[in-house]
């Protein structure tokens, strides 16, 4: 095959840089003590100055929590982890007194989104991206609340809403994820940390598109944000969300849990570009990537759109879903999974649909390349009362290389006569025509290789946002570097 | 009853009381299934069917003779008939190279004739209902086909069921070039509660062609549950077709290795279900080696308050290069409390191949329905014709004229219903 040894030097050669974010900020830091039990959650919970319920709705996560087991049934492989080997709370020292404006946010941090391209300065800001940015476990800052409060949208770090809006987050909070879960969601209620809280009241088109990047910086620390959106009637938030970690020798987890809910008429479009950590290439290091991520369309005629592009963390288990209670709601979830090296991704989604005429597309896309593994795996479901319902579902793998393996589960369960359900999967090898055509107008292995995938990608990457639909053609060429064969 | 109190009963009646390889194979197999027991809805395979209802059947003692076998299916057959899993009258003027009897006769005759093939096919023989049916079958037909032998007219092995357990362990052994067609035909006298666990292995050896067919009808009040377990050699061919009528509680499990290079297998099947009957298909095609071609189709209709369940699973192990496997299952649904999960799944770890699964499943397609209803038709009659043509599709693949117009009979003969 065209595997020429230059392109293998040039490979290896660039194999320190190719994951750009791998840099670690050196700024002091407040932590907890390593180790997970109750007085860990009591710490996080007083550290955050949070009230009595919320404390005892972490400890009655904490108690299930123990009595759980891991999930085994997804298709991923890695040594157990070891819950008492890391840091529950880890936050920037300089943030103890908390920063009245982003003048004061230690510069050090600044210089470190700087380098990850996240416009913090609002000056600096054309995009017009409102941004909260969470390092380690704390939100660091939170760009353009002015503006949004104007609009009557609430935009701020979870922390923050405990304390200024407790009405609101005790009322959702747990509403479309409740802490029992599952072991990794349970996890996350008892430790969450911080993360997003977002509220678009009625009517209201929210001005800007809203974003929150995470960072994981400390060693040995897990990260556990907590994403709340509340989508009020006839309102509209697009939101990006945005990773990436140290290159670190050992694993570190990240344990995640998304809620939206969305009231009549509302709309949600959510789209990630994970791209956390994922080990070198013999499979050393990377971030254990396990989220959960769950609308509610509980309002007639709401419509929520995931898009996801997964191309970082060493083990990836994640499966955005959409309960479609409201008659007419409608959900979606656009993915590409790229993994490439030792990565493993078990990904997928959940349409369970249970008002009338309710609807759901899913467009998931795999590509596998070097020794990885990756999984499609999705369920849905046609309650008894989704009369009409309709699912359309479209999964295609790729396969670049034959170390590599590409798997697709689907679960299909109808339940109502008049609902339609259609699945469409295909699996086959990029195609030895289509690189060779390419090169022949010149184009490097590897160019081709990117082109041709961006094609195979391009139904999927067409549903983000301009600004990180460039961001990930760019990163599903990087990740794929070094894999034509 | 226990199993040992059961298989005390029938101690004298086991074929295995000869040869030591087979009681040691029973042995170990009584031991296997004890250990395991029947599994429940936590086991992945079984997530979608609950066999609950029958660990009250398995050990049920056999019932007599299930009465005299009604004619033939095809005509110019050769035919055993087997009676509550017995046999009862074998096939006469077989051409020569070719063996179709009963197990326990055959073991009698030669004890040690067996011993290299039967339960040898690892795929799904180690489950626990498999496991079952080699601790305790007492018959089964052997159908042996010697190397270059081409039988033109059909076997047929009737599996005639009214009460008790029926434990059928059947053997196919296609020699190399060798061609044959087999229909297992299992039917229910009565309303009987009884419980079929029926295993055949296929061994396909170099460039031979095998159909097997199976029309399963047994009584509304059975559990049936089946595994096929084959294995095909270099350029073999297999084709088979599960027609599913029957039972009240119905599992047909398939593990096919495509172990040679050029072999082929096409899985095809139908169910019609009503009332509360629930039928499950699990097949898993299992490319061994690159160079293996797998085609499944799989279609139903179900009325009233029917479950029907498809898991089919294409494996392509790693380095076998040169794959093509499809995959489709379509369910239409008559009625607002049947059922329908599917899970089409793909595992592969080689690249070059070319897989696909497609799955379906609605109400009849109303444009259609209209069209027929604007020139004329009635819509009872339009519904049926959309139906048959629904079902036809996949019936089309039966590769055997006089097989395939005796499933057509009885799909026309469901429908009518």
């Amino acid at each position: 095959m065209s595997y020429t040894s230059e392109t293998a030097e040039q490979v290896s050669s660039i194999a320190g840089d190719k994951y750009k974010y791998g840099f670690v900020t050196d700024i002091e830091t407040e932590m907890a003590p390593k180790g997970l039990n109750e007085d860990i959650v009591r710490f996080i919970s007083a550290k955050k100055n949070e009230p009595e319920w919320m404390l005892q709705w972490r400890l009655r996560a904490y108690e299930r929590w123990l009595g759980m087991d891991e999930p085994v049934w997804a298709k991923v492989d890695y040594p157990e982890i070891d819950f008492q080997d890391a840091y529950y709370y880890s936050a920037p020292k300089s943030m103890e007194d908390g920063p009245q404006s982003l003048d004061e946010v230690d510069p050090e941090l600044l210089r470190t989104y700087e380098k990850l391209g996240i416009p913090l300065h609002e000056q600096a800001m054309l995009a017009g991206v409102a941004v909260d940015a969470v390092f380690d476990s704390v939100s660091v800052a939170t760009t353009f609340r002015k503006e949004l409060a104007k609009a009557g949208v609430i935009f701020c770090p979870i922390s923050e809403a405990v304390q200024e809006h407790p009405e609101l987050v005790q009322k959702y909070m747990g509403s479309v994820v409740p802490y029992s879960d599952n072991y990794y969601a349970t996890l996350n209620s008892a430790v969450f940390t911080d993360g997003s809280f977002v509220y678009i009241p009625k009517g209201v088109r929210c001005p800007m598109e809203l974003s929150t990047y995470f960072r994981i910086n400390q060693a040995n620390t897990g990260q556990f944000e907590r994403t709340l959106i509340i989508a009020d009637e006839g309102s509209y938030v697009s939101y990006l969300e945005g990773c990436t970690a140290p290159q670190r020798d050992e694993h570190q987890l990240h344990a995640a849990v998304v809620e939206l809910v969305l009231m009549d008429d509302a709309e949600i479009k959510y789209s990630t570009v994970q791209n956390w950590y994922p080990g070198d290439e013999n499979g050393k290091g990377g971030i254990y990537n396990f989220v959960t991520k769950r609308a509610a369309c509980r309002g007639r005629n709401s419509k929520v759109s995931w898009t996801q592009v997964e191309t970082g963390s060493a083990v990836t288990w994640k499966y955005p879903s959409c309960i479609l209670q409201g008659d007419n709601s409608v959900g979606e979830f656009y993915s590409v999974a790229i993994t490439n090296n030792l990565q493993q991704a078990d990904t997928g989604t959940k349409m369970i649909h249970i008002g009338e005429n309710t609807s759901s597309t899913i467009i998931a896309k795999g590509i596998s390349a070097g020794r990885s593994q990756s999984t499609y795996r999705g369920l849905v479901r046609m309650q008894p009362g989704a009369k009409g319902g309709r699912n359309y579902t479209q999964c295609d793998s790729l396969l670049i290389g034959d170390k590599c393996g590409a798997h697709t589960v689907p679960y299909i369960e109808n339940r109502n006569r008049t609902a339609q359900i259609e699945h469409e999967a295909t699996t086959a090898k990029i195609s030895e025509d289509q690189l060779f055509y390419c090169r022949q107008r010149g184009l490097s292995d590897e160019e081709a290789l990117s082109m041709i995938v961006n094609g195979f990608c391009k139904q999927v990457l067409q549903e983000l946002p301009m600004e990180f639909a460039v961001e990930a053609q760019k990163l599903v060429g990087i990740s794929l570097e070094g894999s034509v064969g | 009853m226990g199993m040992e109190a059961y298989q005390a009963q029938f101690a004298d009646h086991l074929p295995g009381g000869g040869p030591a390889w087979l009681s040691d194979l029973r042995q170990a197999a009584a031991t296997r299934f004890s250990s395991q027991g029947l599994p429940d809805r936590k086991v992945e395979e079984w997530r979608y069917t609950n066999l609950k209802p029958v660990q009250a059947q398995l050990f049920a003692l056999d019932a007599v003779s299930a009465g005299a076998a009604p004619p033939a299916l095809l005509e110019s057959s050769y035919r055993l008939v087997f009676s509550n899993g017995v046999l009862q009258s074998g096939a006469n003027d077989l051409p020569t190279g070719v063996r179709l009897a009963g197990m326990a006769e055959t073991l009698s005759e030669s004890p040690g004739s067996l011993a290299a093939h039967m339960g040898q096919i690892n795929a799904g023989q180690d489950l626990p209902l498999p496991a079952l049916n080699q601790a305790l079958s007492r018959d089964g037909y052997i159908l042996s086909i010697d190397p270059g032998v081409m039988v033109e007219r059909p076997m047929e092995v009737l599996f005639l069921s009214d009460a008790g357990t029926c434990y059928p362990r059947n053997l196919v052994l296609a020699g190399a070039g060798s061609e044959a067609t087999v229909v297992e035909h299992y039917l229910g006298r009565g309303d009987g509660e009884y419980f079929v666990n029926a295993v055949t292995e296929i061994h396909a050896a170099l460039g031979a062609k095998l159909r097997r067919y199976k029309i399963q009808q047994d009584a509304f009040g059975a559990s049936h549950v089946a595994t096929l377990a084959g294995q095909l050699g270099d350029d073999a061919h297999f084709e088979n077709f599960d027609l599913n009528l029957g039972g009240q509680l119905v599992r047909s499990e398939i593990h096919m290795a495509l172990a040679g290079q050029g072999a082929e297998a096409a899985l095809n099947g139908v169910y019609l279900l009503r009332g509360k009957q629930h039928c499950d298909n699990a097949i898993q095609m299992d490319h061994v080696v690159g160079a293996t071609n797998s085609h499944q189709d799989y279609r139903g209709i179900l009325d009233d308050k029917a479950h029907a369940v498809f898991q089919g699973k294409i494996t392509v192990r790693p380095d076998a290069q040169g794959i093509e496997g499809h995959q489709l299952n379509k369910t239409l649904l008559l009625s607002d409390d049947a059922e329908i999960d599917s899970k089409p799944e793909l595992e592969i770890l080689a690249d070059d191949v070319k897989c696909s699964h497609g799955a379906t499943a609605g109400e009849l397609d109303e444009t259609g329905l209209f069209y027929l209803r604007s020139r004329g038709i009635p819509e009872a009659e339009a519904r049926q014709l959309l139906m048959t043509a629904f079902i036809a599709e996949t019936v089309a693949h039966i590769g055997h004229d006089d097989v395939r117009a005796v499933m057509e009979r009885l799909v026309g003969e469901w429908m009518a219903q």
